[in-house]
């Protein structure tokens, strides 16, 4: 039988040739190869013919869409060029996140495009270390994937590598370049050399490059110029740390920038930070960029994530009851065994011992034991079981940061770090609430509910406390926090469906619970802080509506947890 | 025809004594006048090259001799001399003397207008490739395209700004409370 032998088996053959590319001791797997457009499409390749994947560091290529753009004799090339987005840039998933989150900051109102810009940066930067240190054909590729009508941004894009490689004029691009193009192109190029070993520093001042260009093209010239740079992708478990921080610096366009443009001032007036800005994104955006790195996650699970990297520097000592050990048995003697005892507790020698005929009820006897405490002391972490406010007047923790599920999800953390066990329950109207399984130890079931939102009416679900602490005993110590605002007074005022008052419900609940309870509420005063002092006897009030309050109430609530514990 | 990474690596070895400022810039050009067949410098011809004060031209000036001197090279007296007068002051008057050396966009460019002053092409290039690339690499341009791009920066930053403004605002729009 002759076995056909497809077109690009030789392809695998110069794999390692293409790692060399990058060194001797580089290391990256096989590629994948796909043999049409439709089953790259079912890989995850879309839009393009060739993709890395940096969270199982897999190259995938289009072997149909490699043929249609004649790339067949460019097999170094192409896969080399692959590699480098593993060895170079972006390299690792964080950088990536970081790279993206940069050039989205120098493309306002564009920014859904920064995963085409962040890409022709980094082929930039991996073309040109490939053709100048490497000797290897980029030039040629491109001029394969040469078109006679470049938009404005690909001629652009082209006339750098024009420049950058000392080829003719219109080599790459085709066509003739207006003045305006050349002197981005130039500083394109000059960029490319000057943050080729920083590239991070680089990627904003190349968004502004690329602006202009990208305010004007219109949706079949994105898609062309995707079809011709190759794409990053990560898969949707993977987590990115350090996402939630914004990075401050300002952009400066390269025109301004005296390391790229040698006739700019060189105290280059850098732009103004605006007043306010904190150091981390908005939930929001954070949502917005995990999704441009191809994670397919709802704005929940994103909003979980935000809250759990921003809370886990913080997390606070959660409160520990310290016990006897469990209690040992002590016998104390015998007694009397009577029918209707279980039979195994009979002690049949003692039975024996005392006479040699067993009467039952009679003759027959037991171990009395007694117990004894335990020398060890054991350590139990307090329950947390918390009451989330998710009526309109709650900000959206998935839109914007809300201190206050910030200060939730701290203490949520911090309790499953101890080992306790969390219940949270999201409530707005009535009959809108969203309760975890009961007392839990999942993280991301506690977030998920945690970072819901409702928007509705006001009605704290006093049903839920009176399940939890009077209809049932909780046999271990609990503490109760509910996080809202102002209406935290429907917890006090109203009544239940049975007709028992709100306050009473609180008051035996907050006994019952035996732990300790907090009321953490975005009030617009501290004058109104005493207000609900006053209305809730025993608990904890603390106002935190900004993240100095968050700090202050963290470190308020270590210490009174701690002197509990010592009490 | 002369192969241009030879040159342009003789400017980056560019001996101190060709850097200095205690050297004699007339003294250098009338050497190297009298080595490609010319006539030295007398007391009138001497006097532009003898400024105090040592400007940026006069010490692009003395790379440029270095570079000439390069045995592939056989310069026109004449056409050397326009060089160092008339193309070399426009230069100057853009680009630190000393980027000449350091830099190799710069190095290309003063070796590249070099051979087009003395009318010699680059090994392996066409009038028109030399032309083209000089196009890319010559500062006079570049000036003004990169003065242009500043221009065309400065309103789309008008235009970015008040995109970030709108963002801003509809943030603001979506903060409710907190």
């Amino acid at each position: 039988m002759v076995m056909r032998t497809r077109w690009y088996e030789g392809w695998l053959a110069q794999w390692p040739e293409a790692l060399r590319a990058w060194g001797r001791f580089t290391k990256v797997h096989d590629p994948l190869y796909c043999p049409s457009t439709p089953l790259a499409r079912k890989a995850g390749l879309t839009g393009s013919f060739a993709m890395f994947r940096l969270d199982d560091r897999t190259v995938v290529l289009d072997m149909q869409a490699v043929r249609e753009l004649e790339l067949q004799d460019y097999a170094v090339e192409v896969m080399a060029h692959e590699i480098g987005h593993h060895v170079l840039c972006p390299a690792d998933l964080a950088d990536n996140a970081r790279l993206l989150a940069r050039i989205r900051q120098g493309l306002p109102g564009f920014e859904s495009q920064a995963p085409l810009v962040s890409n022709l940066y980094s082929d930039m930067l991996i073309n040109d270390r490939l053709q100048r240190s490497r000797g290897l054909r980029m030039a040629e590729v491109y001029q394969r994937l040469a078109t006679a009508q470049p938009s404005p941004l690909w001629a652009f894009y082209m006339r750098i590598f024009e420049i950058l490689w000392s080829l003719p004029s219109r080599s790459l691009t085709r066509v003739q370049i207006a003045d305006g193009i050349e002197g981005d192109a130039q500083l394109g190029a000059k960029l490319a050399r000057v943050y080729a070993t920083d590239w991070h520093k680089g990627a904003g001042g190349f968004a502004a490059l690329c602006y202009r260009y990208i305010t004007e093209q219109s949706e079949a010239d994105i898609a062309m110029s995707r079809r011709r740079v190759c794409v990053g992708v990560v898969g949707d478990d993977v987590h990115v740390p350090g996402l939630t921080g914004i990075d401050g610096e300002p952009i400066t366009h390269p025109s301004l920038d005296p390391r790229v443009n040698e006739f700019a001032p060189q105290d280059a007036p850098s732009e103004e930070r605006q007043p306010g800005e904190g150091q981390f994104r908005q939930p929001f955006e954070y949502g917005q960029i995990l999704k441009q790195l191809g994670l397919s996650i709802s704005a929940e699970t994103a909003a979980a994530r935000y809250y759990r990297e921003r809370a886990a520097p913080h997390l606070v000592r959660f409160p520990v009851r310290t016990e006897p050990h469990s209690t040992e048995p002590l016998p104390e003697g015998l007694t009397a065994w009577d029918i209707g005892e279980p039979i195994e507790a009979v002690d049949w020698i003692a039975t024996a011992t005392r006479s040699p005929v067993v009467i039952p009820g009679i003759t027959t006897v037991q171990r009395l034991t007694g117990t004894t405490e335990g020398s060890d002391e054991d350590k139990r972490p307090v329950d947390l079981d918390l009451y989330v406010d998710s009526s309109g007047s709650m900000p959206d923790p998935r839109r914007n940061v809300s201190y206050l599920t910030l200060a939730g999800a701290i203490l949520a953390l911090s309790a499953l770090r101890v080992g306790a066990r969390v219940q949270v329950t999201l409530w707005s109207g009535t009959n809108e609430f969203l309760v975890t399984d009961g007392f839990v130890r999942d993280e991301e079931a506690v977030l998920q509910v945690l970072t819901g939102f409702f928007g509705g009416a006001t009605a704290f679900p006093l049903h839920i406390l009176r399940g939890t602490y009077l209809e049932r005993k909780r046999t271990r110590p609990t503490h109760i926090v509910v996080i809202s605002d102002n209406g935290v007074d429907t917890m006090f005022t109203l009544n239940d469906e049975q007709g028992r008052a709100g306050s009473e419900i609180s008051a035996r609940a907050l006994t019952e619970a035996g732990a300790g309870g907090t009321l953490l509420l975005n009030l617009w005063h501290d004058d109104q802080v005493e207000h609900f002092r006053q209305m809730a006897p025993g608990w904890d009030v603390h106002r935190v509506s900004s993240w100095p309050q968050l700090v202050d109430f963290a470190k308020a609530f270590s210490r009174r947890q701690y002197e509990r514990s010592r009490a | 025809m002369t192969n241009l990474s030879a040159l342009t690596r003789r400017l980056a070895e560019t001996p101190a004594d060709f850097l200095s400022d205690q050297t004699s810039v007339a003294a250098v050009v009338s050497d190297v006048l009298v080595a490609a067949g010319g006539e030295a410098l007398d007391a009138t011809t001497a006097a532009p090259f003898q400024v105090t004060g040592r400007p940026g031209w006069a010490r692009l000036v003395l790379i440029a001799c270095w570079l000439v001197s390069d045995e592939s090279l056989k310069p026109d007296p004449d056409r050397l001399l326009r060089y160092f007068t008339e193309v070399l002051p426009q230069l100057a008057a853009l680009i630190p003397a000393e980027h000449f050396v350091g830099d190799a966009d710069r190095r290309e460019e003063l070796a590249r207008l070099a051979l087009r002053e003395l009318d010699v092409l680059p090994d392996g290039e066409t009038a028109a490739q030399a032309a083209d690339r000089l196009t890319t690499v010559d500062s006079v341009r570049r000036f003004q395209v990169l003065e242009e791009a500043r221009a065309a920066e400065a309103r789309a930053k008008a235009v970015r700004q008040a995109m970030e403004e709108q963002q801003a605002r509809e943030a603001a729009a979506r903060y409710s409370q907190v």
